[in-house]
């Protein structure tokens, strides 16, 4: 399982480098996420970009993380292709995530309010 | 017969079936959209079976077969584990933003299933659980 986590400022990137977000995935991902949950980080982006396949081991997963992220840090999910936004949208876990078009509305955001 | 498979109870044999599929679909023609609905189907439907009939064993045998008749899709998945339901209706679990605890983080496959196709039945014969799943799809006139 690739993920990768960058730093920008006060916002915290973690991108998913995997094409599939499935059951066979979604134990290490969650693993993964819970050590961007419990370092300091306060702003917490879940780039999904790459993903071109989501299951609902998938997205139970991301509904875990944001659990794990708790009510402190600020969890926002980005970058959902067709495919994986249409899971979203009929489990209508789409109400529950805030959801960026990309990573970088994030960062954009956070210049906007620091500026 | 468009594709078939025998596979073992365990999580990457999913995965695998599900890229074998998507590749499968597109070959004949489907769309993007069309091909990620029947593979996550497929993916909800193998996973109830690894997860409420063998019970994450990882030892159990699944088959695989789908056909495709004129422009009707047909997904059968047998195993040979104990018998198990279906949810009787759907359920779809509750989702409410502020309760963040409460927030369901399973459940969702079954209604994915019935959201995506058209017909679904399982049936119990000579200890083997039969699951059969029927969809209509559309094909670009030139694949007919």
């Amino acid at each position: 399982m690739k993920l990768t986590v960058q730093n920008h400022g006060e916002v915290t990137i973690a991108t998913l480098e995997e094409t599939r977000l499935d059951a066979a995935l979604s134990v290490r991902f969650k693993e993964g996420m819970r050590e961007v949950a419990e370092s300091d980080v306060d702003n917490v982006v879940l780039d999904l970009s790459q993903v071109m396949f989501m299951d609902s081991s998938g997205l139970g997963a991301v509904v875990a993380v944001m659990k794990l992220m708790g009510r402190e840090k600020m969890f926002q999910i980005a970058g959902l292709t067709p495919a994986v936004d249409k899971v979203f949208k009929l489990t209508r876990m789409d109400s529950v995530f805030k959801i960026l078009d990309t990573a970088e509305d994030a960062l954009n955001e956070a210049k906007q309010s620091a500026g | 017969m468009l594709y078939t498979n025998k596979i073992k109870s365990r999580q990457p044999a999913v995965t695998c079936v599900v890229a074998g599929m998507e590749a499968r679909l597109l070959d004949i023609g489907l769309d993007a959209d069309q091909t990620s609905e029947i593979c996550l189907v497929v993916a909800e439907a193998l996973n109830n079976v690894v997860e409420h009939a063998y019970r994450y064993a990882e030892d159990g045998d699944i088959e695989i077969f789908v056909s495709l008749d004129g422009l009707s899709l047909t997904i059968e998945i047998n195993d040979f584990g104990p018998e198990f339901q279906l949810p009787s209706a759907p359920d779809s679990p509750r989702v409410e933003a502020q309760d963040l605890e409460s927030l369901p983080e399973g459940g969702f496959g079954w209604n994915l299933i019935l959201a995506l196709t058209d017909e679904v039945s399982l049936t119990r014969k000579k200890s083997r659980n039969y699951l059969k799943i029927s969809k209509k799809i559309m094909l670009p006139a030139s694949r007919i």
